[in-house]
């Protein structure tokens, strides 16, 4: 029962903002981990969030108007972006399809539940030491895309595939939460799980248009289903890696489905030589797991053994076939998580 | 209901919709142009949500020219801090909205001689469970006033001290005369009760 949380009673303190600091962070953390309280959470800042619309809209005068830009005049202007890394994500993917081939090199992003955009790390592994010196990696900056591309127009909130993603993913919860509230307590919930209902059926309906309308931004993600995104953008992680091995381009999903589920990786890499296949490896705390051969096909799917945790390097290497469960050549790439 | 009238509401709320996306989006550009110091984006967000800050400030201070330095105020910082702001985390107007209402609780306590817990001054996060539209709130004024009054009288003191007038539950619990968790659990029932006839609403009008 989630009651019998302490932080339960300090919920609309935390919401109002009123708590002191100590409680305030004893309330952060506990939300961080309690799906139930977050639920009441968020129910309450909905209330407060409606609350400012109570009174009749009023009209500024001119005056006012000008008095506030007088005082904007006479500051210095805003301090620029604090969080570099942080970028759209479709301008990623507009600017980094173009990279990824220009630079000869790999080029990382990863997706999570916010639709932002995080450049994953990727990097030589400094545990891994397979015999052999790794490839050369390029780390993408959101600066080096910003110059290889031109410069995205601002776009609008709608149409990303991302929001539309998101706003699917958030609409089937609404639509679970209010069916088996439904179920519990009469038909009083009827009338909008109709609504739900239609909300949903327009927003998927609008995401697979959109999928179908811009086919190259979707191709640096298109080795993963709209399903897979769809559900992992809810809650889980999306990493997007594309690069160059040998002359060959090579397109990875990598997928953490939400609630501790087997990552997956959705692959488009062309077949290894004769007698060699490619392996997944997965380094975890200077431990080495096999995570399995990677398919070669324009469409392939790896299930991997274990869901990936924050820190965990994803590594590929190309191994004789019939080899055993350590790797015994460079690793061709590796992706650090970052969660 | 005819399908006629079935497929008029779907256009209707589809219509809706569209706005409601069109209108977040037109803000969150907004906010990226005054992070990059453009005073014309300011001032057109002055002009978009100008008046709900304003009339929101005079609920709570009931003073016209303390609102009026509220809302300033609160611009003010939205110019200085829009290269912080993220809009993954929430709609640029509920982040205005947020330090209006901080703004006003500085003045509120100022009056009151109140030098309490610093407020918290983080950026809403996103919401996983929206209740209601965007759209809507934007145009749900009256339900709200009438939510308001259908309530009990001592549930909504309670939550009227508590939002709009900045006090902490300590606070009101003193100043009505209960026991903490008397008025605690005031202030949840009210809540509960605001969120259900908000809702009975929102269904009618969808």
């Amino acid at each position: 029962m989630m009651e019998e949380h302490d932080e339960f009673a300090l919920l609309d303190g935390y919401a109002l903002g009123t708590l002191p600091s100590a409680e305030r962070e004893r309330v952060r953390a506990h939300l961080a981990a309690c799906g139930s309280c977050r639920r009441e959470y968020d129910e309450l800042r909905n209330i407060f969030d409606i609350l400012p619309h109570a009174s009749p809209e009023a009209a500024p005068s001119a005056e006012s108007r000008a008095r506030l830009l007088a005082r904007i005049d006479a500051l210095e202007p805003p301090a620029p972006k604090v969080v570099p890394l942080r970028v759209p994500w479709t301008g990623l993917l507009a600017a980094g399809f173009v990279l990824a081939v220009a630079a000869d090199g790999w080029f990382a992003w990863q997706l999570h539940d916010r639709n932002t955009a995080v450049v994953a790390v990727v990097a030589p592994s400094p545990i891994a030491a397979p015999p052999v010196t790794p490839a050369p990696i390029v780390v993408a900056q959101p600066t080096a895309a910003a110059t290889a591309a031109p410069k995205p127009k601002p776009t609008p909130a709608l149409t990303p595939d991302a929001a539309l993603g998101r706003r699917v993913a958030l609409l089937e919860r609404e639509l679970a939460d209010q069916r088996k509230t439904a179920e519990r307590s009469g038909s009083r919930d009827a009338a909008r799980i109709r609504t739900l209902e239609a909300s949903l059926a327009r927003a998927s309906a609008e995401l697979v248009a959109y999928r179908q309308a811009t086919p190259q931004p979707i191709a640096l993600a298109s080795a993963a289903p709209a399903s897979a995104l769809v559900a992992a953008l809810s809650t889980g992680h999306v990493y997007g890696v594309d690069g160059v091995v040998g002359n060959e381009p090579w397109h990875l999903t990598i997928v953490q489905p939400p609630n501790g589920a087997n990552a997956i990786i959705y692959s488009q890499v062309p077949d290894a030589p004769s007698g060699d296949t490619y392996r997944t490896w997965v380094v975890r705390d200077g431990k080495t797991f096999d995570a399995g051969e990677l398919p070669a096909a324009t469409q392939a799917k790896l299930d991997m053994p274990m869901p990936l945790k924050d820190g965990d390097v994803v590594a590929f290497s190309r191994e004789p076939i019939g080899t055993g469960n350590r790797p015994t050549t460079a690793f061709l790439m590796q992706v650090t998580i970052k969660q | 209901m005819s399908s006629r009238s079935v497929i008029l509401r779907a256009v209707e709320s589809d219509t809706l919709e569209r706005r409601e996306d069109e209108d977040g989006a037109a803000d969150r550009i907004l906010m990226r142009r005054i992070a990059d110091g453009e005073r014309n984006a300011l001032d057109a967000l002055y002009a978009r949500h100008g008046g709900v800050a304003l009339a929101f400030a005079r609920r709570m201070l009931q003073d016209e020219h303390d609102a009026e330095e509220a809302v300033q105020d609160a611009f003010v910082s939205v110019w200085r801090r829009a290269g912080t702001f993220r809009s993954d985390a929430s709609a640029p107007r509920t982040w205005l909205l947020s330090i209006v209402r901080n703004r006003c609780i500085d003045t509120l306590r100022r009056r009151r001689g109140d030098a309490t817990t610093p407020l918290d001054e983080t950026q809403p996060e996103a919401f996983e469970h929206e209740l209601w539209p965007e759209i809507w709130k934007r145009q749900c004024g009256a339900a709200v006033r009438s939510a308001l009054g259908s309530l009990p009288p001592e549930q909504r003191e309670a939550i009227e001290l508590g939002f709009y007038g900045g006090y902490s539950h300590s606070q009101i619990a003193q100043h009505l005369s209960v026991p903490l968790g008397t008025l605690k659990k005031r202030m949840r029932s009210g809540l509960k009760r605001l969120r259900d006839v908000l809702d009975e609403s929102y269904s009618r009008s969808a």
